[in-house]
């Protein structure tokens, strides 16, 4: 039992990236029992959604989006190790009210997929999308995008997208944080759903992907029927 | 550099935060540590360095090796834990996966076909074959990413899930394509370990194996879909439908004659393989796959009417979408790049798109320049 308290903490250690290395041959010496897996797997998740906090705090994803735009690299470090800490991890369990101008904590969505497949995804995407109007060609306003039902909270960045730049040149300057979180409503987002599970499968068979394909797919979950 | 193959067994949990904590104190361009370095750039052209030696190795290795193990996967603040087992006999591969996280799902691959089994379902094929497990992109028939791309080098040595490993970086030359560290089993060159990495050096996504068996001889029955009915023939012993993969995506509607992209950063080719997944009635999108051997992109023009259309880019780890909109005889066209590639790519591409208009006066033209379509 004790060693199992032991392991736990040197577990938990080693997710926040302070375990030693005595620690960690003390670890690994052992079989990991189902328990001690299941714990590690809380841990993970707790750890995942601190993370998310974080990004939260920090504005993180914007910040490189934009930098990436600017074709710059970005001028400050993430978040150091004092800030994340000062997430409380009590703030896990309630939910979260967007205010304009925060980073939006990339969330699941579940679709049913185009054409009868049988699977639907839950891609749980940092979403920066605006909507045109058909009508005009151009963006929306933020206060008519709140027309839009409220499916998943997505930052708008009105300057930077909307003023394309001419290719291979980098865009004006973007740093200024975005002016507001709408939605894409649910046919958008099962659109994007759908691309990306497109994408993963033909990324796999065209010998693009060094890395996991399959992983990649993991969002897959069961939908309502199935294909036969 | 053959080394006589010993089964080894071991299970870790590796501290991988601090590995990350050390790599991100790299320069990435720097990657390349003093002991190999040196020679490596001063090799000739065509002579196959020890990195790219690896990497072919590699690509060899997880294909013919048989091996059980569970990998952590993760991308964003998404992790997850995933079994494998793979199977090399009588010249073909069989491989197992089942999701650990979460809702059971399992993915069986046996030769070029791939089935996923979810629970309390029906077993569904997918359409397009999927090569699955770590790596798999790199097959014995393409196993190096091309030089004028990428820089490859051996990057030190580490230790993974209980194995002593070789670090490989292929570093992207230009801005156009993301960066790669992997950990090769010193023994087999199986990858053991693998980080996605932007110009910046910030990882964006990562495979790790935390305990893995090399050697085992997987017996049939440890290749059972934990999910399959008792009883029930298993998937594959039935013929394979012929319906599905040989529909010609009907909605294209001639949309593939009328885009071009008119940039594509070097080294991407246009993968001859043909998207043909049935599309819903009344739906007409077309897309193309692009590759550089190791990063890929998918490019989706979709004609939405008069819906409304997003604009703009989401990301999830090494994964981008960005999207646009261009108005043809008061159509909405949705554009859309779709790839483990860097913003700026997946932009320029979707921006220089061209689309043309409809010309119905013309159909025959489009009807014959589809081969294969009756």
């Amino acid at each position: 039992m004790n060693d199992d308290l032991k392991a736990r903490e040197t577990l938990s250690a080693v997710l926040d990236d302070e375990a030693n290395e005595l620690e960690l041959a003390r670890l690994l010496k052992q079989p990991l029992a189902p328990e001690l897996l299941a714990a590690m797997r809380r841990y993970q998740s707790v750890r995942t959604v601190l993370a998310g906090q974080r990004q939260v705090a920090t504005f993180d994803i914007s910040a490189r989006v934009a930098a990436a735009l600017q074709n710059e690299p970005l001028p400050a470090p993430r978040t150091s190790a004092a800030e994340a800490d000062q997430a409380p991890p009590a703030s896990v369990a309630q939910p979260k009210q967007p205010r304009p101008g925060e980073q939006v904590t990339p969330r699941k969505a579940r679709w049913q997929l185009l054409g009868g497949a049988a699977v639907a995804a839950s891609v749980a995407f940092a979403v920066m999308f605006s909507a045109h109007t058909p009508q005009t060609g151009s963006m929306e306003a933020p206060a008519q995008l709140a027309q839009v039902p409220a499916v998943a909270p997505v930052q708008i960045y009105p300057e930077q997208l909307q003023s394309r730049a001419p290719t291979g040149q980098p865009m004006a300057s973007l740093a200024s944080a975005p002016v507001a979180e709408r939605s894409m409503d649910e046919e958008q987002l099962r659109r994007l759903n759908e691309y990306l599970i497109r994408h993963a499968e033909h990324a796999a068979r065209s010998n693009g992907q060094a890395v996991v394909p399959f992983a990649r797919m993991a969002g897959f979950e069961a939908s309502q029927h199935s294909q036969r | 550099m053959t080394v006589p193959f010993t089964p080894a067994r071991c299970r870790a949990l590796t501290g991988f935060w601090l590995l990350l904590g050390v790599l991100s104190t790299l320069c990435l361009p720097s990657l390349g540590i003093a002991e190999t370095s040196a020679s490596q750039e001063e090799t000739p052209v065509l002579q196959e360095t020890e990195a790219e030696s690896w990497l072919r190795k590699m690509a060899e290795a997880r294909r013919t090796q048989s091996y059980e193990g569970i990998f952590v996967y993760g991308r964003g603040d998404e992790v997850s834990s995933i079994q494998i087992q793979h199977r090399y006999k009588d010249g073909s591969e069989q491989e197992r996966l089942l999701h650990l996280d979460g809702e059971k799902r399992e993915i069986m691959r046996e030769g070029n076909r791939v089935f996923c089994v979810l629970p309390g379902k029906e077993v569904m094929e997918l359409e397009q074959s999927l090569p699955s497990g770590p790596f798999s992109g790199l097959d014995a028939d393409h196993p190096l990413p091309s030089r004028d791309q990428y820089h490859m080098t051996l990057a030190g040595v580490g230790r993974v899930a209980g194995f002593d490993a070789v670090k490989v970086a292929v570093t992207a030359r230009d801005e156009y394509r993301h960066s790669y560290l992997l950990w090769l089993d010193r023994r087999t060159a199986l990858p053991l370990k693998s980080l996605v990495l932007d110009k910046q050096g910030e990882v964006l996504e990562r495979m790790q194996y935390t305990s893995l068996e090399v050697g085992k001889a997987i017996a049939d029955s440890d290749l059972k879909l934990e999910n399959w009915p008792r009883g029930k023939p298993l998937p594959y012993s039935e013929a394979r439908p012929a319906a599905a993969a040989e529909v010609e995506e009907e909605a294209q509607d001639g949309l593939r004659q009328r885009w071009k992209l008119q940039w594509l950063p070097e080294g991407f080719k246009k993968s001859p393989y043909q998207i043909k997944r049935v599309a819903a009635d009344g739906v007409k999108v077309d897309t193309a796959v692009y590759s550089d051997g190791l990063s890929a992109f998918s490019v989706f023009v979709e004609d939405l009417g008069s819906e409304p259309v997003p604009h703009g880019v989401s990301q999830l780890g090494a994964t981008i979408a960005y999207s646009r909109m261009e108005v043809i005889d008061g159509s909405n066209y949705m554009i859309t790049v779709v790839g483990e590639v860097p913003l700026v790519t997946a932009r320029q591409v979707a921006d220089s798109i061209q689309l043309q208009a409809e010309s119905p006066r013309q159909p025959s033209v489009d009807a014959g320049a589809e081969p294969g379509n009756p």
